[in-house]
């Protein structure tokens, strides 16, 4: 009984916005506007949404699409960014170099790629993903970059002169080493690219949640946009939740 | 000015590698590519077509249009959202009892990806500036809010105990003592916010709106212009760091105690 009040306690203000939100959308909104529903549907009615589409096999599939793109997108993007990273990490000429590329690119909002992408790729999943790639690489090359450099150059020069392989210092030395300031990378690149498959799905795509979310203005049926809308919160919310779960896994020593 | 010039050089011999590509860019474009591929202007078009774009864009006066346009909505939504997210944020960061209860309606709304709420504001605002002020607004509300928070709350509580135990009142202990603790905190949100406002703005602007740069660069798509794309793109990306420049340097003024290096200046 006490844990049950404790964690409706913790939820209060939850349950509360969704009570007055209820009271509001089904009792005093249409009192004053016969158009009510079609402007701000109840809680409930976006439930009955949800339902109905996954019963239909709809909601599964849109979401499954979401969730590829941006796995494919944000795994070239790590492997793509740390590559680039520690390249910048081990020789100063490329740092630079690559760093005025970095400059000139990065401030380019990745929403922007999206008309060029789809003349290159056409409507599609290659269009979305290599949006995503674009929003998740740079994040993940300046950390690593940051990771490299904030390392202490003694572990490599013992390491060296124990002598380690080219490829030994790299398993063994560098990438322990980056992968705190990587995860944190990776948390900022997860975030745009869930934010970025929604504005993706939006313009250039049949399918995904960003879809589901736009097509309900065609539809006129408002409760499937915050139906896509919760989903979206949620999912973007449990992957966020995942990678530090996942970083408490591997990295038992480096505690926040 | 001799060292201004001399450190503006010395930043350019990185860009070497960036010159080469963009040669190899238009090489590609010109003489290459449309050998094999009939379509490919529209694909790729050259360098040099997309400066002459942006000077005949720049000259008969419609880049500036789109330029205003956009820049006023990021000022008014930035604007908003940064007065009410400081705002909230001291509130939520001072009393105890307001961050337990508002602190789950923040984080009910932080993972709703900004450009979602783009057709559900379209129904209540309809097609005018204040839709795109609030999605705007939106997004850049959190980040300034939970960084301004996290600064309140790293305030040592070493210097709240001396300050009050000198006497000092609550209004005292927050000009005094929390607000400049929490300012480099504030700041970085600040910047991060005007980064995300830029971001979003472009896709706000291709769902609904007369002018922009986001729309300019749909307009580019819906032509198949594809001079006008990058002209869009390159404009955005130019101002994007010319505002990251400002609020920096700004932030160096506010904060000297905590010096910011830009990104390119390490």
């Amino acid at each position: 009984m006490k844990t049950l009040l404790k964690s409706l306690s913790r939820y209060f203000s939850l349950i509360l916005f969704l009570i007055l939100w209820h009271v509001f959308a089904v009792y005093i909104h249409p009192r004053f506007n016969p158009m009510a529903f079609n402007i701000l549907p109840s809680p409930l009615m976006v439930v009955q949404m949800g339902v109905e589409l996954f019963n239909r096999g709809q909601l599964l599939s849109h979401i499954w699409d979401s969730l590829r793109r941006v796995l494919v997108g944000f795994s070239l993007a790590v492997l793509v960014g740390v590559f680039l990273g520690s390249l910048m990490g081990l020789s100063q000429a490329i740092k630079g170099r690559l760093k005025a590329i970095i400059v000139i690119l990065r401030p380019i909002p990745p929403f922007a790629w999206i008309p060029l992408g789809l003349i290159w790729l056409g409507i599609g999943d290659a269009e979305a993903i290599m949006v995503i790639f674009l929003s998740a690489v740079f994040p993940v090359a300046l950390h690593t970059l940051y990771g490299i450099e904030k390392m202490d150059s003694r572990l490599k020069e013992a390491a060296l002169s124990l002598g380690v392989s080219r490829w030994g210092l790299f398993k063994r030395i560098i990438l322990p080493g980056i992968l705190p300031e990587l995860f944190s990378g990776m948390r900022q690149a997860l975030g745009f690219c869930w934010i970025v498959v929604v504005g993706a799905e939006m313009v250039g795509s049949v399918s995904g949640l960003g879809y589901l979310i736009l097509d309900s203005r065609n539809l006129g049926l408002p409760q499937m946009a915050i139906l896509g809308m919760v989903l979206v919160g949620l999912i973007g919310f449990s992957m966020d939740r995942l990678l530090i779960t996942m970083k408490k896994l591997i990295l038992p020593w480096d505690i926040k | 000015m001799k060292r201004f010039l001399l450190k503006f050089f010395y930043g350019l011999r990185n860009f070497d590698f960036f010159i080469f590509l963009l040669i190899c860019w238009e090489i590609f474009a010109r003489f290459i590519y449309p050998q094999f591929e009939s379509r490919a202007a529209i694909f790729l078009p050259t360098f040099l077509n997309v400066l002459k774009e942006f000077w005949q864009l720049l000259a008969n006066g419609i880049l500036w249009q789109h330029i205003l346009a956009s820049c006023k909505r990021i000022l008014v939504g930035f604007s908003l959202a940064s007065l009410c997210g400081i705002t909230l944020g001291f509130i939520l960061g001072y009393s105890q009892r307001a961050y337990e209860q508002l602190q789950g309606i923040c984080q009910i709304f932080r993972p709703v990806p900004p450009v979602a709420w783009i057709p559900i504001s379209l129904l209540w605002f309809g097609i005018t500036e204040a839709q795109q002020c609030f999605i705007i607004f939106i997004g850049v509300i959190f980040p300034i809010l939970f960084n301004t928070l996290d600064g309140v709350h790293s305030v040592s509580s070493q210097y709240k105990h001396a300050a009050q135990s000198l006497g000092a009142n609550k209004a005292l202990l927050l000009r005094k003592v929390i607000l400049p603790a929490a300012l480099p905190k504030i700041m970085f949100g600040l910047r991060s916010g005007i980064g995300y406002a830029w971001f979003i703005i472009v896709a706000a602007e291709f769902v609904s709106a007369p002018r922009g740069l986001g729309c300019l660069i749909l307009e580019g798509r819906n032509a198949i212009i594809t001079e006008r794309i990058f002209v869009g793109m390159i404009v955005i990306g130019t101002i994007n760091l010319l505002f990251d420049y400002a609020l920096t340097k700004l932030e160096n003024l506010i904060v000297p105690w905590q010096k910011v290096s830009l990104f390119y200046e390490e």
